[in-house]
């Protein structure tokens, strides 16, 4: 069901956004995080398993409590992302956007005609099983609603930021820092000046132009940092890096009374 | 989700409700019976096969639209209904009740001290993963939103109905004309005077008690029938009926 999202209004008028990426397919994490104010859950489907009906459960999962659901696609495959689509979920997030043509791809991929080529099905879950309004509407509806993040990770990528940043269906850019330092030929050094100076001109770009900057934020400090240089869309770790730093942090605490 | 739309209050306060039976075990039915309008859905986990997961798939597929939902449980085993109101559904109901020692057994089982029995984790879905609430809270919101369906089927039933329209947190009586019918030793025979005698016995007990009694239509014309003899409660069948009316009839159509 593709409900009026919240989080486009949000990201068109720069407003902040909590997100946190889902790596366990169980629509109880999901709810969890929506109960605990996670307004973007984003399912990483490049690097974790899910089905396409489990993604249907976490959408579901996530709607239950007011939240909202993108995933991230492995690759800019048009079918696939049509059909993830279908579930409901508001966007898709696309990985390792290196062009400009790249990303008009995934535009096309996500929106119907005459902005895009997305397959035509008014009565799946997205549509309101066709219950709610006529095809042609739905179609225009679902082209206002849905949103697009890009994750530029390259140094081509961001060469060519500048032109990827004009494409108005665009709605957000992430940067990897990881995958930006490798491809500036420092792997694991993201704070290389090269790779820093690079990653800065890069946020400052997407901050200053018309689309949201999204940027990790797994601490107050980092969050700190990165609202300072325009970000609004900010992920603060995965379910993954949750169980783990709270699992850590107390066994930790307690084994320290334990072993004295 | 429980208490969401006060579906309780509603059976009380005689509102009128459109219920309806889930007997395919997918979501999207669930969400389409949502967007056609149902208040309600009974998933019938009586005669059909519902896995926990596809149950609180369920569940979570009527939530998105803030519809109220109750599964029929073929008994009063309270584990398994435990189980089933931690997903976050709002009502149980059982059939056949034959007493009012069966009758106060469910309800044991739905509500929480002080007034049932039912085992207590105030972290499961039901309980926002104790996200929301305190547990006391919850306990106290679970006990006041959950509701209780009986289903009179039998001659036991029927000699038991007044005790059994005693115990307050019995929300719903409905009746199975059915199985009265061969309890009585007329089976087959839904329409028998003393079958129908005792029917509207059932009814006319049961509404005068302040119970909520759905009534069964299949038309919309039996729905106005209904809706002039007093009921509020409308029932609609069952997915799996309207999908065997439909096909039926069009196929119908078709070879001819």
């Amino acid at each position: 069901m593709l409900f009026e999202s919240k989080l486009k209004k949000k990201m068109q008028h720069k407003k902040p956004i909590l997100r946190s990426f889902l790596r366990f397919p169980d629509p109880s994490v999901a709810e969890i995080m929506a109960l605990a104010g996670v307004e973007m859950i984003t399912i990483d489907q490049e690097h974790y398993p899910f089905d396409d009906e489990e993604i249907e459960k976490v959408v579901r999962a996530a709607q239950c409590f007011g939240s909202e659901v993108l995933v991230r696609v492995p690759c800019i495959d048009t079918e696939h992302i049509g059909s993830i689509l279908e579930s409901g979920c508001t966007g898709i997030v696309v990985p390792h956007v290196e062009t400009y043509e790249e990303a008009l791809e995934v535009v096309r991929a996500v929106k119907y005609s005459p902005i895009g080529n997305r397959g035509f099905c008014p009565i799946t879950r997205a549509a309101f099983y066709g219950m709610r309004m006529s095809p042609a509407e739905y179609a225009a509806y679902a082209n206002t609603q849905t949103i697009i993040i890009l994750m530029t990770e390259t140094k081509k990528g961001l060469e060519n930021l500048d032109r990827i940043l004009t494409i108005p269906e665009v709605d957000g850019i992430a940067i990897g820092p990881s995958d930006v330092s490798a491809s500036y030929g420092y792997p694991g050094h993201p704070e290389n000046p090269v790779v820093k100076a690079a990653i800065e001109k890069a946020q400052s770009q997407i901050a200053t132009s018309g689309k949201c900057l999204c940027a990790q934020a797994y601490t107050i400090e980092m969050a700190q940092k990165v609202l300072a240089k325009g970000a609004t869309v900010l992920n603060v770790g995965s379910d993954v890096q949750l169980l783990d730093s709270s699992f850590t942090n107390l066994i930790d605490s307690i084994t320290k009374i334990t072993t004295k | 989700m429980l208490g969401r739309n006060n579906i309780r209050e509603k059976m009380k306060n005689k509102e009128p409700l459109i219920s309806c039976m889930l007997r395919f075990p997918v979501p999207a039915t669930m969400e389409i019976l949502a967007l056609a309008g149902v208040d309600l859905v009974i998933i019938d986990n009586e005669h059909y096969p519902f896995n926990p997961q596809t149950l609180i798939d369920l569940v979570r597929a009527a939530d998105v639209h803030g519809m109220a939902t109750c599964v029929r449980v073929p008994n009063c085993e309270p584990t398994r209904i435990a189980q089933i109101m931690d997903m976050g559904v709002d009502g149980i109901m059982v059939p056949s009740v034959d007493s009012y020692e069966e009758a106060m057994q469910l309800v044991n089982a739905v509500k929480y001290p002080p007034l049932g029995t039912r085992g207590f984790c105030p972290i499961t879905r039901a309980a926002s993963y104790g996200m929301k609430m305190k547990p006391d809270e919850f306990a106290a919101f679970s006990n006041e939103k959950s509701f209780v369906i009986v289903q009179i089927e039998t001659k036991s039933g029927v000699a038991d109905l007044e005790k059994i329209l005693s115990i307050p947190d019995v929300d719903v009586i409905e009746y199975g004309p059915s199985d009265l019918a061969a309890s009585y030793g007329m089976p087959g025979h839904n329409d028998d005077p003393q079958i129908q005698t005792i029917v509207n016995e059932i009814i006319s007990k049961a509404l005068s008690a302040g119970k909520d009694v759905p009534y069964m239509v299949h038309s919309p014309e039996a729905a106005i029938e209904a809706l002039e003899k007093g009921f509020t409660h409308i029932s609609l069948g069952s997915d799996q009926q309207m999908i065997t009316a439909g096909i039926r009839a069009l196929v119908g159509e078709v070879k001819k």
